[in-house]
This record gives structure tokens, C-alpha cells and sequence, in this order.
């Protein structure tokens, strides 16, 4: 089973993605905090997370940032609902895989989330 | 570092911005190629190969995004850079995803544009010994690193990374 990430600081977000992956065949985390997002990454096995730009404390680029220098193989997807080319030149020098803006298609994201873990395609299709 | 890190291909059509760009390049210790065209550099990337590839965002013949989008394809061990003096969230997004390096915004600081070009150059090598690991495959088809650690499918932005080397260690 995929796991994911989800780090947002809107818990309607959070719900939303949460429902929706736990439909598709998804192991899901939830943070409403960069730290918190920190700790869950080094007690479990995280293959995929999507984070907000916007958040209390540590935002979604440092966060990112944090990600590529401690797990470099775990890919990290930015979604924004204030896209600007400079956060957007930000996450490409973080090493980001995806940047996408809110409001997004949830089944868009979905797509994007599977292509960047080979096996989670699978996974939704033995459900 | 490889022999091919340091060679580098220049797409700017402003004659004056080639020219102070290709010198500074030089100086750095690049072997520069340089055109004006996507036809050009199209040509080009087909005939010879290079470590770090510099792009305009708007060419006389078309957009920068269209040789990004052919180096990714095909070459995706260069190390892509897009340059422009009209920068958009769409551009940048498309050039992420595309596996660029980085999106500079003209005018850019040489300082700047040097750490960049240090830094393309290294991720180059890097892709290249990635890309040589990757192709340990053992006998079920699955791609292996060479220290045994099962691939499980990498995006060209993970090829490329520096940080993902073949023994783990850092670049």
C-alpha cells in the first residue's frame, strides 16, 4: 500500500485529501505543522508527500528542503493556493517533483501522486 | 568530474547578452557552444553532447521550452537551465517538470549564475554515474543501484539528483 504525506495547515484540506486517498487504496499522515510533518517521516515509512507552501512555523519549501537532505528518494509535491514565480523557482531548487496549484483536480493530483510512485498504481487497481 | 561536465551549449538570441554570457562561461572554464534558435540548438544537442545546456526562454524561432522539452526527452543526464526576462508560475512550473536545474530571471547576478553553472556541472556527473548504477539490472528486470539497494522507480528530477548517488554519498 502507497503512503502519503499530507502536510497542510487546513483541516478541510486535510480531510478532503484524507477521504479521498484512503478511497484509492492509500496508507495516509496527516500534519497540520512542518515539525510535526518531521516527526511522522522519522517513525514511518513515507513514499510521497504533498505539502502547502503557507504554514505556521516551517513552510512547505523547508520543509522540502528538509526532505531531499534527509530521505533524497522520497519525492515531495508543493500545492499552493498562492502561486508565485518566486516560490515556484524556490521549489525547483529545493529539488520539488511537482508544483500545483489550488484550487486543483483531485483526480489530477491523483496522476501525478501515482506517477511519481511506480507500485501505487497497482495498489488502486487491487483494491 | 566528467569530460563532458564542463561542456556547455548557449541558447540566447541578444548578440551582446551571448557574447558577455559565452566570455563569462569561458572564464569559468566551459567549453561553450552558442546559437541563437531552438532550430540551432536542436541541431546541435543531436550532433554533440554536453554537461550544461543554457536556454532563452524567447527565441526568434519558437519558445526555449521546446529544446528543454527534447533534452529531457532525450538526453536526460544535461543539466538544464532556463533563462528570461519574462517570467511566469506557468514557465516555471513547465521547466520543473521538464527536470531544469534552475530558472534564472534576467538580470542575473554573474555571482549568482556562477554557483548555478558550478552546481549544473556537478549534477551532470552525478546523472551520469546515477544513470551507469541504473544499469546494473538483475535477472527479474528490476533495476538495481550498485551497492544492491532495490530501484523502486525514479523520476528524471531523482535521476538527476546529486544527492541520489550510486553509493549514497553526497556530491
Amino acid at each position: 500500500m502507497p503512503s502519503l504525506l499530507v502536510v497542510d495547515d487546513e483541516l478541510l484540506i486535510r480531510d478532503l485529501l484524507y477521504d479521498f486517498f484512503n478511497g484509492q487504496g492509500w496508507s495516509i499522515s496527516v500534519a497540520d505543522s512542518g515539525d510535526k510533518a518531521m516527526s511522522i517521516m522519522e517513525s514511518k515509512q513515507i513514499d510521497i508527500v504533498l505539502t502547502d507552501i503557507k504554514m505556521p512555523g516551517m513552510d512547505g519549501l523547508e520543509l522540502a528542503a528538509w526532505v531531499r537532505e534527509h530521505y533524497p528518494a522520497t519525492p515531495v509535491v508543493i500545492v499552493t493556493g498562492y502561486p508565485s514565480v518566486e516560490t515556484a523557482v524556490s521549489a525547483i531548487r529545493s529539488k520539488v517533483t511537482d508544483y500545483i496549484t489550488k484550487p486543483f483536480n483531485i483526480n489530477q493530483l491523483l496522476k501525478t501522486l501515482e506517477a511519481n510512485v511506480p507500485f501505487a498504481k497497482e495498489a488502486g487497481k487491487s483494491r | 568530474m566528467t569530460q563532458t561536465a564542463r561542456r556547455m551549449l548557449i541558447v540566447e538570441d541578444d548578440g551582446l547578452v551571448r557574447e558577455n554570457v559565452v566570455l563569462f562561461c569561458e572564464r569559468l572554464g566551459f567549453d561553450v557552444t552558442s546559437c541563437a534558435t531552438v532550430a540551432s540548438a536542436l541541431q546541435y544537442a543531436a550532433t554533440d553532447k554536453y554537461g550544461v545546456v543554457l536556454v532563452d526562454c524567447l527565441l526568434p524561432d519558437g519558445n526555449g521550452m521546446k529544446v528543454l522539452e527534447e533534452m529531457s526527452q532525450y538526453h536526460p543526464e544535461v543539466s538544464l537551465v532556463m533563462m528570461t526576462g519574462s517570467p511566469s508560475v506557468e514557465a516555471v512550473i513547465k521547466c520543473l517538470r521538464l527536470g531544469a536545474i534552475d530558472y534564472v530571471i534576467k538580470p542575473f547576478n554573474l555571482f549568482e549564475m556562477k554557483s548555478i553553472l558550478e552546481r549544473a556541472a556537478q549534477k551532470h556527473t552525478a546523472a551520469l554515474n546515477v544513470r551507469d548504477a541504473l544499469r546494473l539490472v538483475n535477472k527479474d528486470g528490476q533495476s538495481e543501484t550498485r551497492n544492491g539497494e532495490q530501484n523502486r522507480g525514479y523520476s528524471r528530477r531523482q535521476f538527476a539528483e546529486p544527492e541520489f548517488g550510486p553509493s549514497g554519498e553526497k556530491y
